[in-house]
């Protein structure tokens, strides 16, 4: 059964149980998050007034670091200050210039994530009862790793953006073999590239055509599911002047789009298994009209080709996905000249991602952008990146996400993962409870270092000056801050007290924002 | 949306384990303190001390199906002449058609209308007059979005872009609490509050009813809520006011021991269904009386595109007896024991799925659709359908049209079961609804 829109709201726990438990059953690694960090904030000691890192806590700037990345930390602030303001994002928009070796390192013991899509079919045939499992473990696992360590944060953030644009969920059968290859070569390949490239690329992936059931529309039989979301999720809006005609006529341009399956009797799929095949004697021949334009009859691939590069030039397309993108990155009701301007270069670059974020993450959008609430996955990693030091086993952080209802590739409906403060701001009991586990040593498998952030400070003040610092880069609003003082003044030398005055920070206003 | 429930019980792994050991503790001496001799131990102490009378109406539950589930298999229409010519591979024969085996022929309702095999777990709360189907229903909307569509039903207004809240939302504020103290008037049994919900007051999403404490070192718990109480006091964003409902709900719902909730004898709920669960945790919820006038939950899983499966063994006919055997239980717990409850069940979809299969065993996106209302008011025991036929000149588009609007249903409920005839302007604007006499009034 086709599951695309089906929110599996009340998944079976055993199943869910079963994922985590998968995750654990993977060995462990070590990394070391907080080279710079521990040196920093070991040298700042004063009244919380004067800790800041010298930058405006309103400026574009340290809104620009919390935008692009996935958590504010001393490294990426320093970054910051040294490059400026376009130096910083220049850098950003470019990842392949950033040296990441460190994670990538942390990754290379994921072997599946380099695997082809026969590599990883030969891989099921051979461990059927387990490797499905350690696909989506690595995966998961590498979404972690990768949102937490990597230098490349909005290449990240980037990737995440289109992991919910063009959701594919890592369920069981097919998909857990094919999605890897999709989050690989058409989501993370393309991320900040073209947009008609990656539009293309997401149309030539077996995870998507299987996972919207084109791969079961032929001619005169046509399954109208995939033509449907390209039009609503992936190009052009439920807004985007089009009608069912229009819907039906992508189904045929798209007649034939499939992949080879793994056929265990015949040895000849074998290396070919979960790659993109047009098989032409499917594909409806008729002649078509998409979007009023008339595609002659007697083609074969190029009908396909062809609706998409049309879907990519219209104008619908740039604005929909100029919106997407200013509501990630500026704000839930992004203002609409900001959206026009990005528009425009949408058009103006035939869809040059890198250029739409330039043209969104300016200081003057930046400074009047308001506050939007992190995304569960989104707050766990801001946490991590201040204060882990060591990630033995992402288990509890997996099954964290998981209650908060955010872990990755967990989304089934083919709209991904809402983006919107008001979907998030539900649940909240879930955040204090990851905070104060945190803090209070309950993830044996991640180690803090508080005694470094805390340096010498002794004092109730000087103690919620350090968190100020460490966590906020000294923006904590001035309330927060002296809620903080009064709860440590009660045994300002105690550690506990301290980890839950850390708790607390996490779990107030001002961390559930960025 | 995406996935909620999650059980303690079943993720037996070191640290968490360890985790959910020491919040089973805590809770367990919580109740243990609060219950009265005489109540069941499961329940709260706070739920007697309240000057709150739940016979003044009804608790409304919605569970919500998304994808578009199949109305012609979950209702089908066996006597209707066509239904047999555009369902030929996955349509329901006549009951008495003895010439399929059984698990393919309808169960009969009402000579022309049958129940899908797997829904037989229903027929007792047909008989019995508290269980109603509607057909050809749904929102006269023609988006056949899942995504539009849907937004368009939990609003309950078409084509108003600037309109946030929901039907049910905006229920709860057009009418008094049942209890004027309750910390949670409605709850979504979910990881977010359905759009449906949105705007109610002191409306909480909860995806774990028995993990509502705060963890950490509980010799510190009282300064911590202190200090978060302070830090989001007075803020009017979504995150604060829902911080704030928390703090105010965690006593209630950490007294009452959900795990160890008794049913009514007869309800028996599967560990292993999320939807059972939820209901079993709703069913827990509305019996300590703590004041909590809706619960809404989502359950997935109905877009057959593909390979549909109605009969035994099939996709659908696994979600079908899922839905039918946990409604069963709660119909059992709540309606039928020894003390009922005032509650009316409503199922609905975002659409029905187009009349003529498809070349894949399946059926693409519709219209028109079965909706289900269950409680002990509701006048039941019929289907209710103006119905349109399945001819291709008596479709909408090649789909179930829609002759009664959804709106009707749930405004009726609204105000003869919810006590809030005078905010139907509010819940359902620029409508004027017709009540089909579907629930009884008082």
């Amino acid at each position: 059964m086709d599951r695309s829109a089906a929110t599996v709201v009340l998944e079976s726990p055993e199943r869910r149980a079963g994922r985590r438990q998968g995750m654990r059953a993977i060995g462990a690694f070590a990394a070391s998050a907080l080279g710079a960090w521990a040196g920093l904030s070991s040298t700042v000691e004063a009244a919380p007034a004067d800790v800041g890192l010298d930058v405006d806590p309103r400026s574009a700037l340290l809104k620009l670091v919390q935008r692009v990345s996935f958590g504010v930390t001393a490294e990426e602030l320093s970054l910051a200050q040294q490059l400026g303001f376009q130096g910083y994002l220049e850098r950003h928009l470019d990842p392949q210039s950033i040296d990441d070796a460190a994670t990538d390192a942390l990754l290379a013991p994921l072997t599946t994530l380099t695997m082809t899509a026969p590599q990883l079919y030969a891989g099921n045939a051979a461990d059927p009862d387990n490797f499905g499992n350690r696909v989506v473990d690595e995966q998961v696992r590498s979404v972690f790793i990768r949102a937490v360590f990597s230098k490349r944060q909005l290449l990240e953030r980037m990737v995440e953006f289109w992991t919910d644009h063009l959701n594919v969920p890592l369920d069981d059968g097919d998909l857990r073999l094919l999605k890897p290859v999709d989050q690989r070569d058409v989501i993370r390949a393309n991320a900040m590239r073209m947009f008609p490239a990656l539009l293309r690329a997401s149309a030539y992936s077996p995870a998507m055509l299987n996972y919207l059931n084109n791969d079961r529309s032929v001619a005169g039989a046509i399954n109208e599911n995939y033509a449907r979301e390209i039009m609503e999720l992936h190009a052009l809006s439920p807004a985007g002047g089009y009608t069912h005609d229009d819907i039906v006529a992508l189904a045929r341009a798209l007649t034939g789009w499939g992949w080879i399956g793994y056929d265990p009797s015949t040895p000849s799929t074998f290396p070919v298994a979960g790659t993109f095949f047009f098989d032409e004697t499917q594909h409806d021949t008729d002649p078509k009209t998409f979007l009023g334009v008339s595609m002659p009859a007697g083609r074969g691939i190029e009908d396909g080709e062809q609706a998409l590069s049309i879907l990519s030039s219209r104008p619908a397309c740039a604005k929909f996905i100029a919106t997407k993108l200013a509501r990630r990155f500026l704000s839930d009701a992004p203002p609409p000249g900001a959206v026009a301007a990005a528009a425009t270069v949408f058009a103006q670059t035939g869809g040059d991602i890198r250029a739409v974020l330039r043209s969104l993450l300016t200081p003057a959008n930046l400074y009047d952008a308001p506050a939007r609430v992190k995304r569960p996955f989104h707050y766990i990693v801001s946490a991590l990146r201040l204060l882990a030091t060591q990630i033995g086993d992402w288990g509890d952080m997996l099954s964290a996400a998981d209650t908060m209802g955010n872990e990755p590739f967990g989304w089934h409906p083919p709209n991904g993962y809402p983006d919107s403060s008001t979907y998030w701001s539900g649940l909240v009991l879930p955040r204090w409870n990851f905070a104060a586990d945190l803090t209070s040593g309950l993830f044996t498998n991640v180690q803090t270092d508080f005694a470094a952030l805390f340096g010498s400070a002794t004092t109730a003040a000087a103690l919620a000056g350090r968190i100020n610092t460490a966590i906020f880069a000294g923006a904590m609003p001035p309330a927060q801050l002296a809620l903080l003082t009064s709860y440590l003044s009660a045994d300002p030398s105690s550690p506990d007290r301290r980890a839950e005055a850390i708790g607390l920070a996490l779990s107030f206003p001002v961390f559930q924002t960025y | 949306m995406r996935s909620s429930m999650i059980s303690p019980g079943h993720a037996a792994c070191c640290g968490e384990y360890a985790r959910m050991s020491r919040r089973g503790f805590l809770r367990t001496s919580g109740a243990a303190a609060a219950a009265l001799a005489s109540a069941p131990a499961w329940l709260p102490r706070v739920s007697f001390a309240r000057a709150y009378d739940p016979r003044a109406r009804d608790v409304i539950l919605q569970i919500f199906l998304h994808g578009g589930a199949d109305g012609l298999t979950l209702v089908p229409p066996f006597a209707d002449q066509t239904y047999p010519l555009i369902r030929p591979t996955i349509g329901f024969a006549h009951p008495d058609d003895t010439t399929r085996p059984a698990e393919e022929r309808a169960v009969n309702l009402d000579g022309f209308f049958g129940l899908a095999r797997a829904m037989q777990a229903l027929a007792p709360a047909y008989q019995n007059g508290h269980l109603l189907f509607l057909h050809a229903a749904g929102s006269t909307d023609p988006s056949r979005s899942h995504f539009d569509a849907q937004r368009i039903m939990e609003v309950g207004r078409p084509d108003d872009p600037l309109l946030f809240t929901g039907w049910l939302g905006r229920h709860l504020a057009t009418v008094d609490p049942l209890d004027p103290g309750a910390p949670l008037r409605a709850m979504a049994i979910s990881d977010a509050i359905q759009l449906t919900l949105a705007g109610g007051p002191r409306t909480l999403p909860i995806n774990d009813a028995s993990k509502q404490t705060l963890d950490g070192d509980p010799t510190t718990e009282p300064q911590r809520r202190s200090a978060l109480q302070s830090a989001y006091a007075g803020r009017l964003d979504p995150l604060s006011v829902s911080a704030i409902a928390t703090l105010q709900t965690l006593d209630t719902l950490g007294r009452i021991d959900f795990a160890g909730y008794t049913p009514a004898p007869g309800a028996v709920y599967n560990p292993d269904s999320g939807l059972h669960q939820a209901l079993r945790v709703a069913a827990a919820l509305i019996k300590a009386q703590v004041g909590v006038e809706a619960v809404a939950m989502d359950y997935g899983g109905w877009d057959t595109h593909t390979m549909q499966g109605p009969f035994a063994g099939g996709d659908m006919f696994g979600s079908m007896q899922e839905l039918s055997t946990a409604i069963a239980a709660f119909y059992a717990d709540m309606v039928l024991s020894a003390q009922p409850q005032r509650i009316v069940l409503v199922v609905m979809s975002e659409f029905g799925r187009r009349a003529e299969e498809n070349g894949d065993r399946g059926t693409d996106h519709g219209h028109g659709n079965a909706m289900l209302v269950l409680g002990h008011q509701v006048i039941g025991g019929r289907v209710l359908a103006a119905w349109p036929g399945l001819r291709d000149e008596q479709l909408d588009d090649g789909d179930v049209q829609v002759t009664t609007d959804y709106r009707d249903v749930l405004a009726e409920i609204i105000a003869r079961r919810l006590g809030n005839p005078g905010g139907l302007d509010a819940v359902f604007p620029a409508h004027t609804p017709v009540f089909h006499n579907i629930v009884r009034t008082g």
